[in-house]
């Protein structure tokens, strides 16, 4: 309550405050939970106080990093989203996050980071530009990597690779796990009555990237966009606890392709462009000048003559 | 189309006093639970290449009839094709809350009970290296033992455990039993009167735990704290364990190689 809070978490795109499942648990917590956090949205990872992101930064117990300590961390600091329930809903949380972790997680992991297609077209695509010079060329790659060998391990098949029969098997967990998710939801706003709690925020996070990232290879999200529930309890928690980010995004959307969103990005490409072709083929003609590959007879006639002296006046 | 359940079903795991380790152990003990609770007769047999006899390379697995199914959430489904299964009368909020808490015990308990065979250094190298290696002569005892670490390493690293303490996975454990004593209150199982792979899971986990010597006994007693999760493993013990097994064999000696409950 005291010491200000500061959140590090990946840049928001698509509609969502944030393009991380982790960040997306930790941002819709904070807001259930009513903490005054100052949010920075980064798009480099090592500037975060731990090196990942996300991380919370307090002022007083250093910093933490995933979001199982990120939330109990608010919690110490009497953040606490889930007050009102029951010993019981406790318990279901503790199961459903684990059901999520085991079922749903892998499978998320191999539609945005292993499936050659989403991976190449999109997730790696939004990483390389969003990611400043010089780690968009290693970072997109090594966290691919990472990503792989996490399912290897989690699977016991240090020989898996990515293909239709890791796929079937991945989503066939993965549907039935959103389908439980949907039963256990039922008709309710959110999954313990009528105010969220820490499970929500856990089944936003984890669900709200594959409902607004529109990848080409899209079993999963034909699936959920079927479960009306839950994109329901999605739309609805974006627009109630995220109404800036959601109203930017049918802007962002048009202009998601390809120039297009080159533009909206970096509005002075184009500028940036145009100066640094002008300074290279000023350089190659200030060195071609000097170096006396091109000289410039003086006749009287011409008019470039006073500009010419001045130039090599100003090469000495 | 449906060939019946086999009498002569064998259930594979490794050699059981030297070998078996503690998550292999709760595993093991969860199958046989589960056949027990649908009637299904299956013999076990040690063997102590079971590891590798296996088609997923975890244990237990069974072989019925020209089939062989490894781990519980695949034998459930296997059995559920031959028209067995405890979960039908469960309506699907109650399965969906079953298969989470599942997914908890797999998660919290079974990743607990892998960090402390094989990421303490103590439990490590007294007990579960020579237990794990045991079969096999030098020098493969030792180059398998120390491949299948730096494995589990690995995968403690990859899911963010590793940074965890001795202490830290203990109060992991605590919190996951308090959910489970929640959740059973004072049922005799955890849905309704009628057991399900729930029971199951949980049974073999907590038996072993409670059963098993390590180099503390702490695990266990953050068990012992909970009183109606010692009275439901007491209870599916005399229930399926005892009964089953009164003509000649006595039965806890098949559970574990520790004191039993009772």
């Amino acid at each position: 309550m005291a010491a200000p809070l500061q959140l590090y978490c990946w840049r928001g795109d698509h509609g969502l405050p944030s393009v991380d499942a982790d960040c997306l648990t930790v941002l819709a917590y904070a807001k259930f939970a009513g903490a005054p956090l100052k949010v920075h949205k980064i798009t480099n990872p090592w500037r975060s106080p731990t090196g990942i992101l996300p991380a919370l930064k307090t002022r007083e117990e250093g910093s933490f990093s995933q979001p199982s300590k990120i939330i109990i961390q608010l919690r110490k600091q009497k953040y606490n989203a889930d007050y009102d329930l029951s010993a019981k809903e406790c318990a279901d949380t503790l199961a459903f996050v684990s059901l999520l972790e085991e079922k749903l997680l892998p499978a998320l992991i191999y539609t945005h980071w292993v499936d050659a297609k989403n991976y190449v077209d999109v997730t790696r695509r939004w990483y390389a530009e969003n990611i400043p010079f010089p780690l968009n060329f290693l970072l997109p790659n090594r966290i691919h990597g990472r990503q792989l060998e996490r399912l290897r391990l989690v699977r016991g098949d240090p020989t898996l690779e990515p293909g239709e029969q890791l796929e079937k098997e991945l989503y066939h967990d993965a549907l039935e796990c959103m389908t439980l998710l949907s039963q256990r939801l039922g008709s309710q706003k959110f999954f313990f009555g009528d105010s969220p709690s820490s499970l929500d925020a856990y089944v936003f996070g984890h669900l709200a990237p594959l409902l607004k990232i529109k990848l080409p290879n899209g079993k999963l999200q034909q699936h959920l966009n079927s479960l009306d529930n839950l994109r329901q309890f999605c739309t609805n928690i974006l627009v109630l606890y995220f109404p800036s980010e959601s109203r930017e995004a049918p802007a962002k959307k048009v202009s998601n392709h390809a120039d297009g969103g080159d533009f909206d990005n970096e509005p002075h490409k184009r500028r940036n462009q145009i100066l640094s072709v002008l300074f290279a083929v000023g350089a190659m003609l200030g060195y071609a000048f000097l170096s006396g590959i091109i000289t410039i007879k003086h006749t009287p006639a011409r008019l470039e003559e006073p500009h010419v002296d001045e130039e090599e006046e100003e090469e000495d | 189309m449906d060939i019946p359940w086999p009498e002569n079903a064998t259930l594979y795991q490794p050699l059981r006093e030297d070998q078996i380790l503690l998550s292999d152990c709760a595993s093991s003990l969860a199958v046989q639970a589960y056949l027990r609770m649908c009637g299904l007769p299956v013999r076990v047999c040690c063997r102590a290449n079971a590891e590798y006899m296996s088609p997923s390379g975890k244990v237990p697995f069974i072989h019925v009839g020209n089939q062989v199914v490894s781990e519980l959430g695949p034998i459930v489904q296997f059995t559920k094709a031959k028209g067995h299964s405890l979960s039908d009368g469960l309506d699907d909020v109650q399965r969906a809350e079953m298969k989470a808490y599942m997914e908890l015990v797999n998660n919290m308990l079974l990743t607990a009970e892998l960090y402390i065979q094989w990421c303490d250094d103590t439990t490590s190298s007294e007990i579960t290296r020579p237990r794990y290696s045991s079969p096999y002569s030098w020098p493969l005892n030792h180059i398998l033992a120390y491949q299948k670490q730096w494995e589990v390493r690995r995968k403690m690293n990859a899911i963010g455990w590793a940074g965890k303490t001795l202490e830290q996975v203990y109060e992991d454990v605590s919190q996951c039993c308090q959910a489970l004593s929640q959740r059973l209150g004072t049922q005799p199982y955890f849905f309704n009167k009628q057991p399900t792979e729930l029971d199951a899971l949980v049974f073999g986990h907590l038996f072993t735990i409670l059963t098993t010597r390590l180099t503390s006994d702490e695990l266990s007693e953050k068990i012992k704290s909970y009183s109606n999760l010692l009275s439901f493993c007491r209870r599916i013990e005399q229930t399926y364990f005892e009964e089953q097994d009164r003509d000649g064999q006595s039965g806890t000696s098949q559970l574990s190689k520790g004191p039993s409950l009772i």
